[in-house]
């Protein structure tokens, strides 16, 4: 460690920490690094920051965002709720078990947490409390669910995780879907275990053939946007960006032509708002790829790597470690900035511990996606706190079975590796 | 009076971020849809249209940066200000400061880069659109950041 890294360090941190945006904090650590310890011109920082938004594939950033915004303003949502709760809600505890299958679907479609916490929070909350379910477990329930959102393809932390490390996308969107159902899983069987012998709430008698059929056919447009994803991709018709697009031209058209939720004003509204959202997150790859620029001149990966591998040797304590690290930045830091910050420092790490990059791609979205929800500083929380008129340590602790769980299976993910990448294997994703 | 005209330029600004935004987001749908559906259908793939979106990219990012810097919608870490919220202003304030050397870093390196483009003439290869058009986008977006900024920092101190 040189006085140099320790200065640009402190910067970085020092600036993060005090409420200036995270692309700004990261352009003036590269820039007083350049100008200070390496004496490179600023021209040369400001090409960088140009250049790095003239890539192609920035693009399916922007595309995913657009088609969870059209999908949650529209009338998609409604619709796949309907369709989780006709498929459970009969089950004790089951409008519960539909909150948590609800965001499962709209995960497949959305690529964020934000946007899910607030698309079903705002319906199932109100909705549970009425049925009788408990406000803790209702509260932990619907703060949490929406991790899947990240977790479930399409994502965009995984996202960013392939665009640094020439990981597939494709490939990586596989990945998610095992961590993703064993979570529906696991919250179901509890769900269940909690309220199996409750009779104070609220269940609805198993649908008929034909209610459950009526339900299918109006959310037959909602469920088949989830198959043109999916079946594009994994067909390999579609490459990731392809589907984006496509997505997007196809929510647009079931809004405005068959659900009729929309008019030119709304489309308007949706297009700039999700161009401002991508914008902040590609100002952030802009500002990490000049924060990049600078540690690889001062070749900063590398020396951390030498030191990681000279103090760990086994590849358990290395994950351990790692998971442990990227759980208390989850405490502080989102999916994005940490994605883009840490991955060019942990990926030459990989290799001399045997670890595949795709597998860690996983473990570090799912590891950050757990930090939306973990005290002090879980987006979630705060969103479900609010939509729950509840403060903030009330739904901290009804969160804790909830992280609990998704921490299990995440610990569970780390040690067997032969289970997370079977699916992209079998799809023939290296 | 100057208010006046302070809100007209607001309006101005506003109305033109909008609508650039949102054509360009649409040309760059329509053109990769088209892309799609022409490659499946037609076997036949428009060349243009990954220089198009390279492009879309870059004023997108920017303009909306202009747009999340007057929403407030800057991803930022707020740890500090959630468990002390009065601190908040100050952080503000300095935060914004910080903006607004970007903002100037933004205009005057955003004005070599162009000029220099301008000097040599060059062009993109399959649209032939001179690269100084793209470049420009970074001093005039620069300028209004600097403006957006300014208007924050003004709301800022009125509702004092």
């Amino acid at each position: 460690m040189q006085l140099s890294d320790l200065v640009i360090l402190c910067i970085l941190l020092g600036c993060m920490a005090t409420y200036v945006p995270v692309f700004l904090s990261l352009f003036f650590a590269s820039a007083i690094g350049f100008v200070v310890f390496l004496d490179y011109p600023l021209a040369l920082l400001a090409q960088t920051l140009f250049r790095s938004l003239d890539k192609f594939p920035l693009v399916v950033v922007l595309f995913f965002i657009l088609c969870g915004n059209i999908m949650s303003k529209g009338k998609t949502v409604e619709k796949l709720i309907n369709l989780a709760n006709a498929l459970v809600s009969w089950l004790p505890g089951g409008l519960g078990m539909a909150g948590v299958i609800g965001c499962g679907l709209f995960g497949a479609i959305s690529g964020s947490t934000v946007a899910t916490v607030v698309a079903l929070g705002g319906f199932m909350i109100p909705a549970l409390i009425k049925n009788g379910y408990d406000e803790d477990y209702t509260l932990g329930l619907m703060a949490t669910s929406p991790n899947l959102g990240v977790i479930i393809p399409p994502s965009i932390g995984m996202i960013f995780y392939s665009m640094i490390s020439n990981v597939s996308l494709e490939g990586l969107f596989i990945t998610g879907f095992i961590p993703g159902l064993m979570i529906i899983c696991l919250v179901c069987i509890y769900t269940f275990m909690v309220y199996r012998k409750r009779d104070d709430i609220n269940t609805v008698p198993m649908p008929s053939f034909n209610q459950l059929f009526a339900i299918f056919k109006e959310g037959f447009w909602a469920v088949m946007l989830i198959v043109i994803i999916f079946g594009g991709i994994f067909s390999g018709a579609f490459t990731a960006n392809e589907a984006a697009v496509v997505a997007s031209a196809y929510a647009f058209f079931v809004e405005i032509f068959i659900y009729r939720s929309m008019r030119f004003k709304e489309v308007k509204e949706i297009t700039v708002s999700s161009a401002v959202t991508s914008a902040t997150l590609l100002l952030i790859v802009a500002g990490a790829t000049c924060f990049g620029r600078y540690l690889t001149f001062e070749n900063i990966p590398n020396r951390v790597a030498e030191i990681v591998v000279s103090n760990i040797n086994s590849p358990i304590v290395f994950l351990l470690a790692m998971n442990i690290l990227l759980l208390v930045i989850g405490m502080f830091m989102d999916i994005i900035s940490a994605t883009l910050i840490l991955g060019p420092v942990f990926l030459p790490l990989l290799a001399p511990f045997n670890v595949d990059p795709m597998h860690f791609g996983l473990i570090m979205t799912v590891n950050l996606a757990i930090g939306y929800t973990t005290p002090p500083m879980g987006v979630s929380l705060f969103i479900t706190g609010s939509l729950g008129q509840r403060d903030i340590l009330y739904v901290s602790r009804a969160v804790m079975p909830f992280v609990a769980i998704q921490v299990a299976v995440l610990f569970f993910l780390t040690y067997f590796p032969q289970i997370v990448l079977f699916l992209p294997r079998l799809f023939g994703y290296q | 009076m100057l208010g006046k005209i302070l809100k007209k330029i607001d309006a101005f600004i506003t109305h033109l971020e909008e609508w650039t935004l949102f054509v360009i987001v649409m040309a760059a749908l329509v053109s990769l849809f088209a892309n799609v559906v022409l490659r499946y259908g037609f076997n036949y793939t428009l060349a243009w249209s990954e220089e198009l979106v390279r492009i879309v990219i870059i004023y997108s990012t920017f303009i909306g940066a202009s747009v999340a810097v007057k929403q407030r919608a800057m991803i930022k870490i707020d740890a500090i200000v959630q468990i002390f919220p009065r601190l908040k202003p100050a952080l503000t304030f300095y935060s914004d400061i910080l903006m607004l050397v970007f903002a100037c870093m933004m205009t005057f390196y955003g004005y070599k880069m162009a000029y220099q483009q301008m000097l040599t003439h060059q062009k993109t290869i399959i649209m032939q659109i001179p690269l100084v058009v793209v470049y420009s986008i970074m001093p005039v977006v620069g300028v209004m950041i600097f403006i957006r900024t300014m208007q924050v920092m003004i709301q800022d101190i009125k509702n004092r």
